[in-house]
């Protein structure tokens, strides 16, 4: 077991020499010859095509002479260039030559992988090869767009990278993916109205479904609205219908005060540990306003969005689901006083958290929105009581609100609002004041416009006294139905100032005695851009959206945030709702911000690809996954030592002939094929099938050799 | 692809019997091949002397630029025209007649 | 009387990006789809732009793969030169009578070879490219169309037989063809049947139809591919390179005089594409967008309109009045600056492009018995719980359908009304689902007969 050291010895030196590595055609062909003989003989037949992309490729590379070129290289039967390869005509073009020129590995030349290598193993798998016969190569995205200027060194490039592909193609070997048994069961992460969509699609699917809701109610977000455009229903309206199909689904489990806390595995089969908070108090508790009156705790009521207090024992609103109340553990001081009302033994104070397992097969993120929380004294927040957010306008006007739906605040009534759009969305770098990660938010929030119209309509309607100052960038009611409300206020008589992000509005407190509370100074871009100051009773900042802070879960499930912080998908036309971890998918708000519309839309949707992955109870996972070579593996451990993955690899202890030694072993369902055990092995014991050590160093040769395509030019 | 004579001529016989069905716009189709045969012959009469612009094209046959474009733009397509480089002030493209094409 | 009826779980109507996802989400599920198309090629609008936004991926790099799984897909039986004339309750379901109209050239053996069109004498407008170039009147529609088979346009043929003497292929081009009627029975229907732009001659001060250089948004797509009909982004006037660009926001959209009061949600954002795009092929040349509100609302969305402002793209808030037509066939833009309070002001430019809006494409009262909203898109009552769902039980809307979107709102929304389907099959067909893959992977094509 020497010999395959003494190789690598040798090209270690090769690689360490000064001098550039040139390798010529012959030479190479001569190699390769002797290669195959020495293999057996096997007669590799290459089919190479070079896509045009309609322009975006053969309008820098010469597709036509990089086809030409690639011809002469050994086991070349075919090589081809072509408008679209992609589309059913260029595929056609795969099969046939793989059906009538016996073409048995394929390289394509086009856009990334990332778009369409799928594409083309389905094309050539349907031609009746196995689908890992095929090489990819990029030459958009790493030649023609970024050499755009250089039409001659990209086409050269191109030669080159489909040359490394060819090389590599010659040491394809068919793969077979790995076939698992799928659990028919989805698990959901956020009971709000995306997670409570997609529960219920997935459920009609007569798929199982578990929710598991961090707070102790269901409804998320909507629940605390008032009224909800552009159908101006009553939020609990809507939300209630989803609810009340949800927990009638004999398919469907709900876990309120439940969170992840561990989370492993792989589409098909995850394995999740979950922590419920207890709730302290059971359904039928009968004596809960006694409760709550001898309760001498007092904290912030986030319900309501710190507007009012609210006791730790509680519930949100009357007919929350579940409708029974619970007690806030961070807060509790477990005084017993509670303990005195109502029935007996309907409160526990000394109820512990308890962990479980549940074993799904995919996942729905639908962990929703935080409203954007202003610093303190941006627009005169958390300084002046006058100035607010939307979302507590939403409490206030609200029925069942802190101020039982009446326009008051800090107890004196308004007469004169200002609303502030774009407040925690469309920062600009220099001008706004970073979040702690040291980024401003440079995103449009998509809702805050048509809210603030509403809302505006809604006081129009109840308080018509009202005057509205409405101090805007670009009025974004885009949605069907939106524009009315823009109409509307125009018609309503709110008057419009335009500014710009570069000159953000000035909300001071006005001087004792002034009839209004506070002052806002605006430069109006409407007029000239004239300094308008405008006294009003409320200023309402029409804050935007940022992704529930669920960095712990980011952790455990391995998924992508954008550079917005909202959960990333793949692709937003190819792949919108799924992650880049197979069986995890996204749904509503935690991927950017929408309506409920849009929400419950998304939500469905995710589900569309759960039912998708789960209904046959079987899956496939990619065979790029770690391989070991039993004849070199001397079992010196260290690809375990260093694989990020949990139950990836492992050591074995085998007997053979009387002799007992360890060797790795890996779970393939569990392997990501990352390669770090590639690299660690001292024995060059491991390859990643589809991307083995031989193959890089083939194609690390071929972009070493000359070409002088453009002499036949 | 040979078609024999009786071939061509149950072609011709269906071809009739089509015409007959669809009288008038058998008859507009006609009229506008006509009129762009006849702009088609021009225009490469043109080009024969070389490579022109869509203004000198449209100046040398008398035609508006918004047709002579529309008529390259379709010879090109099908083959009949090349595009070959640009005018001094790099405002308009100049065209060719491709390798091969009769007149 | 023989008609063939085709048994499907859910029926398509419009082989559009939003018709072919919903296909796909439901054939993924192991339902069996009928995807009826009204033209020879499925993939809608979409396979005639240039790039998408935000990613600025080529449209046909998205479209044509999704338009090669809808046509090899196991679960879908496609129906393209095929329109829905009539449905009729059946049970839980429904009866639908489809219209296959005859393109004279049997799909099942053309090859594709465009040996025809070579042949064909007559040149007419091509649609494909809104008339910028021509097309025979034997033609395949476009270069990737799904089924990628030629078409006879019967309306402009002067019947010279050219083409069948050409076709290599035996009574592949049939000039008896005749209409066909066939019926599908379904469990449930997509409406998915897309938009159509406001006519961009709505506004007669803007002089589109008139001025050859005042062109809409879709056909500066045509301009802009690499497929498009010039190879190059020239003035339709006399194919000049053009140097300064002008855009009209809301050219047909948000304007109550044209009864289009509602925002039409892509245009904004195809204008600054289409501005960076220009900005790369034509650097030399100025391009301002004249605007209302900017409305660049979705994912990533924002950040590339600044990023358009910052490569400088000038953005000017102002109402467009009027546009003159000048010299050279120049235009002369009259504009209220409204951050100038309305200050008015006259701009040249040498190729203007309106930004016009969506209309529905198709009013589905009449075959199907749905309702459309005021702004005429199909009322979708359910607004906020089941978003895709109609006002007749199990019929359902995909895409512009249901109102403006872009593509990425539009695959969501497909993704949405196959869930809807799929629990609307399951809860009115029973529960199939342990056995459903098995017994539905075969679709059942029988003739029923009729005496």
């Amino acid at each position: 077991m020497t010999e395959p050291n003494e190789e690598n010895k040798e090209k270690d030196v090769k690689n360490n020499s000064e001098e550039p590595i040139t390798v010529h055609v012959d030479e190479l062909k001569d190699a390769v010859e002797k290669e195959i003989a020495d293999a057996g003989g096997e007669d590799i037949k290459i089919g190479v095509y070079v896509c045009q992309c309609g322009g975006n490729i053969s309008d820098v590379v010469r597709t036509d002479l990089v086809a030409k070129e690639l011809e002469k290289f050994p086991n070349v039967v075919v090589s081809r260039d072509f408008i679209f390869m992609c589309s059913d005509s260029g595929q056609e073009l795969i099969k046939k030559d793989i059906q009538e020129k016996g073409i048995n590995r394929v390289v394509v030349g086009s856009c990334s992988p990332f778009l369409h290598e799928t594409t083309f193993r389905k094309a050539v798998s349907s031609g009746g090869l196995n689908p890992y016969l095929y090489t990819h190569v990029g030459i958009r995205e790493q030649d023609s767009w970024v050499h755009a200027d250089h039409p001659k060194e990209a086409t050269e490039l191109a030669v080159h990278l489909m040359e490394a592909g060819v090389a590599k193609a010659r040491l394809l070997e068919p793969l077979k993916p790995t076939e698992i048994k799928a659990k028919k069961h989805a698990l959901v992460i956020g009971g709000g109205i995306a997670g409570l969509q997609a529960a219920l699609s997935i459920a009609k699917a007569d798929l199982k479904v578990t929710i598991v809701e961090k707070s102790h109610f269901l409804g998320g977000r909507v629940a605390q609205w008032d009224t909800v455009f552009p159908t101006d229903e009553d939020a609990r309206a809507v939300l209630n219908r989803v609810i009340e199909e949800v927990l009638a689904n004999p398919n469907i489990t709900i876990h309120t005060g439940t969170e992840l806390i561990a989370a492993k595995g792989y589409i098909g089969e995850f394995n999740i540990r979950l922590r419920q908070q207890p709730r302290g108090v059971s359904e039928d508790f009968d004596g809960l306003d006694e409760a709550i009156k001898v309760c001498p705790v007092e904290v912030p009521d986030e319900f309501n969005f710190g507007l009012s207090k609210r006791k730790a024992i509680y519930r949100p609103y009357d007919g929350c689901v579940p409708s029974g109340a619970v007690i806030d553990w961070e807060h509790c001081t477990k005084c017993g006083e509670c303990l005195k009302v109502g029935k007996k033994g309907s409160i526990n104070l000394d109820e512990t958290p308890h962990e479980f397992d549940i074993t799904v097969g995919a996942v729905v993120v639908a962990t929703g929105f935080d409203p954007y929380e202003p610093f303190k004294g941006e627009f005169g927040y958390g300084e002046i009581p006058e100035v607010i957010t939307l979302p507590q306008l939403e409490r206030i006007l609200s029925k069942d609100g802190p101020t039982k739906g009446k326009l008051e605040v800090n107890g004196h009534p308004v007469h004169n609002i200002a609303m502030i759009h774009c407040v925690g969305s469309r920062q600009k770098e220099g001008v706004h004041k970073p979040q702690p990660d040291g980024k401003v938010n440079d995103y449009c929030s998509r809702v805050c416009c048509t809210a603030t119209l509403s809302a505006a309509k809604q006081i129009h309607e109840h308080f018509p006294d009202t005057n509205i100052f409405d101090l805007y960038q670009d009025i974004r009611t885009y949605g069907r139905g939106h524009e009315d409300y823009y109409i509307n206020a125009s018609k309503n008589g709110v008057t419009f100032l335009r500014y710009f992000a570069e000159e953000i509005p000035e909300v001071t407190k006005s001087p004792e005695g002034e009839k209004n509370p506070v002052m806002v100074k605006v430069k109006d871009h409407l007029t000239w851009g004239y300094e308008v100051e405008v006294p009003v009773d409320l200023v309402v900042l029409a804050v935007g959206m940022m992704p529930t802070p669920i960095q712990d879960l980011i952790g455990m499930l391995k998924v992508s945030q954008g550079n917005d912080r909202f959960l990333l998908e793949v692709h937003p036309k190819l792949r919108p709702v799924e992650t880049a971890i197979a069986g995890i998918v996204l749904a509503g708000t935690a991927q950017g911000p929408m309506t409920i519309r849009e929400a419950s839309y998304a939500g469905q949707a995710a589900a569309s690809k759960v039912i998708a992955m789960l209904i046959t109870g079987q899956v496939e996972l990619e065979p790029f996954v770690a391989k070991i070579d039993p004849e070199r593996c001397e079992g010196s451990g260290e690809c375990v030592k260093y694989c990020p993955q949990e139950e990836a690899i492992r050591l074995e202890t085998f007997t053979e002939d009387g002799r007992t030694f360890q060797r790795a072993v890996v779970s393939p369902a569990n392997c990501n094929g990352c390669g770090v055990c590639v690299s660690v092995c001292p024995n060059r014991a491991i390859n990643i099938q589809g991307w083995t050590l031989d193959q890089f160093d083939a194609m690390v040769e071929a972009l070493a050799m000359e070409v002088s395509v453009l002499e036949d030019a | 692809m040979t078609i024999s004579k009786e071939e061509a001529k149950a072609i011709s016989e269906l071809m009739i019997a089509k015409r007959k069905e669809h009288v008038e716009t058998a008859k507009a189709a006609q009229q506008l091949v006509k009129e762009n045969n006849a702009i088609r012959r021009k225009l490469k009469k043109a080009l024969k002397s070389g490579p022109h612009t869509i203004p000198q094209l449209a100046e040398e046959t008398g035609m508006e630029t918004v047709d002579v474009l529309w008529h390259i733009a379709a010879m090109e397509k099908y083959g009949a025209v090349i595009e070959v480089g640009m005018d001094e002030d790099e405002e308009y493209y100049t065209y060719s007649l491709a390798k091969g094409v009769k007149k | 009387m023989t008609n063939k009826r085709l048994h499907v779980d859910a029926l398509v109507v419009g082989g559009g990006i939003a018709g072919m996802q919903t296909s796909l989400d439901l054939g993924d599920q192991g339902y069996q789809v009928a995807l009826v198309e009204k033209t020879a090629s499925i993939g809608g609008n979409m396979v005639q732009l240039s790039k998408v936004f935000p990613t600025l991926d080529c449209a046909s790099c998205i479209t044509t793969p999704k338009m090669s799984s809808v046509h090899h897909h196991d679960n879908i039986k496609l129906l393209t030169s095929s329109e829905v004339q009539k449905v009729t309750p059946h049970g839980d379901g429904f009866i639908a009578e489809v219209l296959l109209k005859p393109t004279y050239v049997n799909n099942d053996t053309c090859t594709g070879c465009q040996k025809c069109e070579e042949a064909c004498p007559v040149d007419i407008l091509d649609e494909y490219d809104y008339g910028f170039n021509a097309r025979r009147a034997a033609y395949i529609p476009f270069p990737t169309a799904i089924p990628y088979t030629a078409v006879i346009d019967m309306d402009h043929c002067i019947f010279c037989g050219q083409c069948i003497k050409a076709c290599p292929v035996p009574d592949c081009i049939d000039f008896n063809m005749q209409p066909e009627v066939i019926e599908i029975e379904t469990s449930a229907i997509v409406i998915s049947t897309g938009f159509k732009v406001t006519p961009y001659d709505a506004k007669e001060e803007y002089g589109a139809g008139k001025f050859r250089n005042v062109i809409d948004g879709l056909m500066m797509e045509r301009l802009l591919a690499p497929t498009g009909p010039y190879g190059h982004v020239l003035r339709p006037s006399d194919g000049k390179l053009p140097d300064s660009i002008a855009y009209v926001q809301c050219a047909g959209s948000r304007d109550l005089t044209l009864g289009v009061p509602y925002c039409s949600r892509v245009c904004c954002m195809y204008a600054i594409k289409q501005a960076m795009l220009l900005a790369g092929a034509l650097p030399m040349a100025d391009i301002t967008i004249y605007y209302m509100d900017i409305r660049t609302f979705g994912k990533q969305y924002e950040q590339f309109y600044q990023n358009a402002k910052a490569m400088g793209i000038e953005f000017v808030k102002a109402k467009v009045a009027r546009i003159t037509e000048v010299e050279n066939q120049d235009l002369n833009v009259r504009v209220e600056l409204i951050d100038e309070n309305s200050q008015v002001v006259e701009r040249h430019h040498d190729l203007v492009v309106l930004s016009v809006g969506m209309l529905p494409n198709y009013d589905p009262q009449a075959v199907f018995s749905i309702d459309i909203a005021e702004d005429k898109f199909v009322e979708t009552p359910y607004y906020h719980n089941s978003p895709a769902a109609t006002t007749r039980p199990g019929i359902f809307a995909a895409g512009t359908a249901a109102g403006p979107m872009d593509i990425v709102d539009t695959i969501v929304t497909a993704g949405s009304a196959a869930a809807d389907v799929a629990a609307y099959i399951q809860s009115h067909n029973g529960h199939k689902a342990e056995t459903a893959v098995e017994t539905q992977t075969t679709v059942a094509e029988r003739s029923v007969d009729h005496d």
